[in-house]
């Protein structure tokens, strides 16, 4: 029973952290890749969209375990998941 | 085919107008007869304060509209627990009959989902 | 008789009266009865309890878990609100229109 978690906001990472689950998976879009500037430590995929990485200035600065996405990706993510959790602060 | 829904409330009533949106969307799924539950988080606790007059700044009063969640149908009315622990609150301090869940029972909860909103 | 919209609900709330009550009955067609009456002030203390005007089914629970199942009914609601109930009844007790009737 996975779930993609979305956060469009990077202050949603407080919320969203703690409910991280085997099999689920984060997607940050938005405002949300701004998240990935910090170390993020939790045991589930972290990818950020690309084309909002690149507006914001931050492409090859984010956390290491964080891959990029394309809007492919994003559609094949949703997919690929039981259901979409969208945090948004 | 109802689908269960669960709806994330995580705004401060008042200061914007998010808190009162997001309720009118829960009631309207109610309305639709899919299963819905609400789960407050982090200053959407604020939603769920006794003593609310809305009127003193022009609105409606969202803690009274929430009271009448369980005509509408919603079952589920859930709080996180560390957000309450984080603001002092305390069931007492709600207006409704709520079920307080640490964060096992909240993923459990999105578990049983087929749609999470925010 | 105090401001209305087009449709007929009170623009101010504080306007009512049961005697505006009467007034917009009477534009509905309606001579209200005692049974009527009964809804309106149910209706009224919903409003006062929750902000908020109910939808047809909470309504009907409403009525129905105060007056009784036999007039906690669509069809006795209909009965005396013919039409739309839920928007008739709320008109006629000086609430906001009901904002989720499908």
């Amino acid at each position: 029973m996975a779930t993609l978690h979305v956060l469009n906001k990077a202050a949603a990472w407080t919320d969203c952290e703690p409910l991280l689950g085997p099999g689920d998976a984060v997607l940050l879009i938005e405002d949300g890749v701004y998240a990935a500037r910090q170390p993020l430590s939790v045991d589930v995929p972290i990818r950020a969209l690309d084309p909002d990485v690149q507006a914001r200035g931050l492409s090859g600065q984010l956390a290491p375990n964080v891959e990029l996405a394309s809007f492919d990706d994003f559609v094949a993510l949703v997919v690929s998941h039981d259901r979409v959790v969208t945090w948004s602060q | 085919m109802a689908k269960r829904i669960l709806f994330l409330l995580n705004r401060a009533p008042y200061g914007s107008s998010y808190a009162l949106e997001a309720l009118e969307s829960v009631l309207v799924a109610a309305l639709f007869d899919q299963q819905v539950s609400v789960l407050f988080k982090g200053a959407g606790l604020h939603q769920l304060l006794k003593g609310q007059d809305g009127a003193a700044v022009g609105q409606r009063t969202v803690g009274k509209m929430l009271g009448a969640l369980p005509e509408y149908g919603v079952a589920g009315l859930f709080v996180c627990a560390p957000s309450a622990a984080r603001l002092g609150l305390t069931e007492g301090d709600f207006c409704l009959p709520v079920t307080l869940l640490d964060h096992d029972g909240q993923r459990r909860i999105i578990n049983e989902q087929d749609i999470v909103t925010g | 008789m105090p401001a209305t919209d087009k449709e007929g609900y009170l623009l101010d709330l504080a306007d009512w009266s049961p005697e505006v009550a009467e007034q917009i009955a009477q534009r509905e067609g309606i001579a209200l009865t005692a049974e009527h009456w009964r809804i309106i002030h149910l209706l009224r203390n919903y409003h006062a309890a929750h902000d908020l005007s109910p939808a047809m089914r909470p309504l009907v629970r409403r009525v129905r878990a105060q007056l009784g199942a036999e007039k906690g009914n669509s069809l006795y609601l209909l009965r005396l609100f013919p039409g739309n109930p839920a928007k008739v009844a709320a008109k006629i007790a000086g609430l906001p229109r009901p904002t989720h009737c499908l």
